[in-house]
């Protein structure tokens, strides 16, 4: 991962119209970005979508850029609203509540999903894609992109003390789903 | 609620990631010391990060041509800045180009409209006076609400240009000249209407510059 600080002067040269700039940017954090697009809406060409609103926004906003997070907790927030409007236009289109939207968005298994049969670590691969888009943002948010507990409430625009009950909750409802698959982990 | 182990429990992913705050880490650690079996619960979480590491790992990086997608967007999207920022230079640009005569020049048309519109409105309020109707307080043209501005008129300008202008936008010059400078009135309206009306006002000939009122 690129350093902080590069990215802070990347953000401030497309603030001024530096478009190399921005390619820059887009080489060294489209992968991450792109990999939290798809684990929320489940689909690489809607996630590829979305990546291109995102690097574009970044763009058209990087002068609003302030500096009080860093850049990739920045983007992070705005490929988890765009992300999650992809998901409420999808559910209004089709026409039906939240919950189901979710699930319907959620429901369809990608071959690497359908292929985990073997091992631990695959069935816990398993079990978080079919958990909430919200519960697998915030173990994503934590475990892979690494942010702390005050970027994940910038990232959602939740309080922090939301953050630390839903991350709980997520890895409680993890536990759930893997106990039904036979694997209890004596936990909760 | 969260009972103290749920809310160290839930302090814990931070914990083995290194991103707690210097209090909340030694307040695990401190339960840690008291509950030497709760370091079982760091190995799930151990086992939850790595699943969700190659999880990650798992998506292949967006296809080649999201970078070309891209350039072609930033091509034609505008960049959003703020109006004021827009307005801003384009003062400092006026100004610095601008030689005294020249500001004298611009000024005096609109100068001159402003007298027509002082009569015209001095005209309206006599006017209403004089009708045994309701009314409120503020008059349309003297005090209403629309968004106001700094307009400087281009020095080749005429009356006629500058009146018709302001007839296009149903606005009114309500002071001025000041450094130049006049206070345009727009009408009551929206503000993608207003923001057009600026919009017009910046691509039309008779302007030369025109600002946010402070």
């Amino acid at each position: 991962m690129q350093s902080h600080a590069e990215e802070r002067a990347l953000l401030k040269a497309i603030a001024a119209g530096d478009a190399k700039a921005l390619e820059r940017l887009f080489a060294q954090a489209q992968k991450r970005v792109f990999r939290f697009l798809v684990r929320i809406v489940r689909n690489e060409a809607v996630a590829e979508e979305l990546l291109n609103e995102v690097f574009l926004s970044v763009w058209q906003n990087a002068r609003r850029y302030e500096g009080r997070s860093e850049p990739m907790t920045w983007m992070l927030s705005i490929a988890h609203n765009k992300a999650v409007s992809a998901i409420r236009k999808k559910t209004e289109v089709l026409g039906v509540d939240d919950e189901v939207g979710k699930n319907l968005v959620a429901g369809e298994d990608t071959p690497d999903i359908a292929a985990q049969k073997h091992d631990k670590s695959a069935k816990i691969r398993a079990c978080m894609m079919e958990l909430s888009p919200d519960h697998r943002a915030i173990l994503d948010l934590v475990y892979y992109q690494e942010q702390s507990v005050a970027e994940v409430a910038e990232v959602l625009d939740i309080p922090e003390s939301t953050v630390k009950t839903r991350m709980f909750y997520a890895r409680k409802k993890l536990s759930e789903l893997l106990r039904k698959r036979g694997i209890d982990r004596g936990w909760p | 609620m969260l009972s103290e182990r749920d809310e160290i429990e839930a302090l814990m992913p931070w914990y083995l990631s290194g991103k707690l705050d210097a209090n909340s880490r030694a307040r695990v650690e401190r339960y840690l010391e008291m509950h030497p079996e709760q370091h079982s619960h760091l190995a799930l979480i151990r086992e939850e990060s790595d699943a969700t590491v190659a999880a990650n790992e798992a998506i292949a990086a967006p296809g080649t041509e999201s970078l070309d997608r891209l350039r072609a967007s930033i091509g034609t999207a505008p960049r959003r800045r703020s109006l004021w920022a827009q307005l801003s230079e384009r003062l400092a640009d006026w100004i610095s180009d601008l030689a005294p005569s020249q500001l004298v020049l611009a000024t005096a048309a609109a100068a001159l409209v402003v007298m027509l519109q002082a009569a015209m409105i001095g005209g309206l309020i006599m006017e209403r006076a004089a009708t045994p109707t309701y009314q409120t307080a503020s008059g349309e043209e003297s005090t209403g609400n629309g968004v106001e501005l700094l307009v400087g008129f281009a020095e080749s300008a005429t009356a006629g240009e500058i009146s018709a202008l302001l007839e296009q936008l149903d606005a009114v010059l309500v002071d001025g000249p000041r450094a130049g400078l006049y206070r345009l009135r727009l009408p009551e309206q929206g503000d993608e209407e207003s923001e057009a009306a600026i919009e017009l006002l910046n691509e039309s000939e008779v302007v030369k510059v025109v600002l946010p009122k402070r």
